[in-house]
């Protein structure tokens, strides 16, 4: 969901992009070829969206004091 | 026993053909994690929400040097995502990633992220591939994520941001569409979004700097199992967004039968219904199938029916019907019969040309023909040869020059098609088919033949 705490978010944490860029992936065990930056860039993008669920979940909690929510369905199931 | 030439990939195991029938062993360097996958219960869960197909295990097999052998649900017509719609597209990905999802809250991972591992069956997309699950080991990152991205992100992309026909990529890459051509051709606006930033242009640059270093791949790195369900979910959310290119004022109404009144629509309706009564078939194609108004009365008779159409839209709307009305034993397939989906991949082999997938019991050509013999110059004689190998029935609709659909195809070109008349037909289909019957469609001068091949 792209809004505008998102985008907040998202240029904060262009921060950890620059240190993570240093990483490694690790060994492929795989009968198709993953590709190593696709594994460096899920390490880099996995770090980033951590950052933003970081501040989306203090947020949430905040939110969760003022405005009860139901728990809904898992909609990625 | 035939092997399925496009199941080379994956030692876990391979795809056979025997009397009709798909089988798929597993091989013992799977058994570890098949049976995982069945003692987690995640097979049960896959197969219970309509996920994973469906399959029984061979109590008995003639192969000593394979672990088991499944019997899976046979899908009536195999097709590929070059020939998907939109939408189609967009629902296989968001199927392969709920399949991921689902499988990381089991202990296990997909191991690839294949679009030719969905298919559809009974209007919605399915997973095929039951060995693509693995145990996931702490730490590791997801192997099919590069697959994903030119499988399904990549020609999602570019048909919502581009041009819908750019689907059409994925015949010329049959790995998917790689992220530095899309990186190319995807508008400067798309990258504005931070997940498609992301995924498209810095996984595309890391890949290109990957490429060039020299990477350590002894290094550990650690990715945990949140953090993955974290891509996914973005990836849902990312891939949720994406819309269909035009709005609904734009392609609402695109088709209107206005070569028809309602006796002549009714009457035309009434032919097919009886041909298709005296062939009774079990499978049918429907060539030039338009939104598949007259497929549909092949499918809710409970024939398995496929609708051919070259047009994206047609095909959006199709697939959007199924789904709205729950329809069962119809697939919308873009297909352009003037260049057909070829035989490609490994050998020519891996993915084929419709003729070596399905023979189906009869197809049908409903104004059509003035199509490929007028806009594309074939031949009528030619035409014939290539229906009559298809099938061994066909309902082909003749439309004469007066029609005024011909005359807007004559209206911009020279009139070089002095045999183009329905003596001139039945002539040239002579050669191929036998006439079973022709009856001429009311208020119109459109005929409607039932052929059999010779």
């Amino acid at each position: 969901m792209i809004n505008r705490y998102s985008k907040f978010y998202f240029y904060i944490s262009l921060i950890p992009l620059i240190v993570m860029l240093a990483l490694h992936s690790q060994p492929a065990d795989a009968y198709i070829n993953p590709g190593s930056g696709s594994d460096l860039f899920q390490i880099i993008y996995s770090g980033i969206l951590s950052v933003l669920m970081f501040f989306k979940t203090i947020f949430l909690k905040i939110k969760g004091v003022f405005i009860k929510t139901d728990n809904k369905e898992d909609k990625y199931e | 026993m035939n092997s399925v030439e496009s199941s080379f990939r994956d030692p876990s195991g391979y795809v056979f053909e025997e009397d009709n029938e798909i089988y798929r062993t597993v091989n013992y360097c799977y058994k570890e994690n098949y049976d995982f996958l069945l003692s987690s219960g995640l097979c049960d869960n896959l197969v219970k929400k309509g996920y994973l197909i469906s399959h029984e295990e061979l109590e008995e097999s003639k192969f000593k040097d394979v672990y088991k052998v499944l019997k899976p649900v046979k899908i009536p017509f195999i097709s590929y995502p070059y020939e998907w719609s939109f939408s189609q597209l967009k629902d296989a990905a968001l199927l392969t990633l709920k399949v991921q999802y689902l499988a990381l809250k089991y202990g296990m991972i997909l191991k690839d992220a294949s679009a030719y591992n969905v298919q559809f069956l009974d209007g919605k997309p399915v997973f095929i591939d039951t060995l693509s699950f693995e145990i996931y080991k702490e730490g590791q990152s997801w192997n099919g994520y590069k697959q994903f991205c030119q499988h399904f992100l990549a020609p999602l992309l570019l048909m919502s941001y581009k041009d819908l026909r750019l689907n059409q990529l994925l015949k010329t890459n049959i790995d998917g569409i790689p992220l530095d051509l899309l990186n190319s051709i995807l508008p400067i606006t798309a990258k504005f979004v931070p997940s498609i930033f992301f995924n498209v242009c810095v996984q595309a640059k890391l890949q290109k700097d990957c490429e060039k270093r020299d990477i350590d791949y002894k290094k550990k790195s650690h990715i945990t199992k949140q953090q993955l369900v974290l891509i996914n979910t973005k990836l849902q959310d990312l891939v949720n967004s994406l819309k269909f290119p035009l709005k609904d004022s734009e392609w609402g109404d695109y088709y209107t039968f206005t070569n028809y009144d309602k006796a002549a629509f009714e009457s035309k309706k009434s032919i097919i219904n009886s041909y298709i009564d005296k062939v009774h078939p079990k499978t049918l194609w429907d060539f030039g199938a338009n939104n598949g108004l007259f497929t549909r009365l092949a499918s809710s008779m409970g024939i398995e029916s496929v609708a051919f159409d070259i047009d994206p839209i047609a095909c959006e709307k199709n697939y959007n019907m199924i789904k709205k009305n729950n329809e069962k034993f119809l697939l919308p397939v873009l297909f352009d019969l003037t260049n057909p989906s070829p035989n490609i991949g490994w050998a020519n082999k891996e993915r084929v040309e419709i003729s070596l997938r399905q023979k189906p019991d009869l197809i049908m050509g409903l104004a059509l023909i003035h199509h490929i013999a007028i806009s594309n110059n074939v031949p009528l004689e030619s035409i014939a040869k290539y229906f009559s190998a298809l099938s061994e029935y066909m309902i082909l609709e003749f439309v004469p020059k007066e029609d005024s659909q011909v005359q807007k195809l004559l209206a911009t070109r020279e009139d070089i098609f002095p045999a183009y008349n329905a003596e001139g037909f039945e002539l040239a289909f002579s050669k191929y088919y036998n006439i079973v019957e022709k009856k001429e469609v009311v208020n119109s001068k459109r005929i409607l033949y039932l052929l059999k091949a010779i």
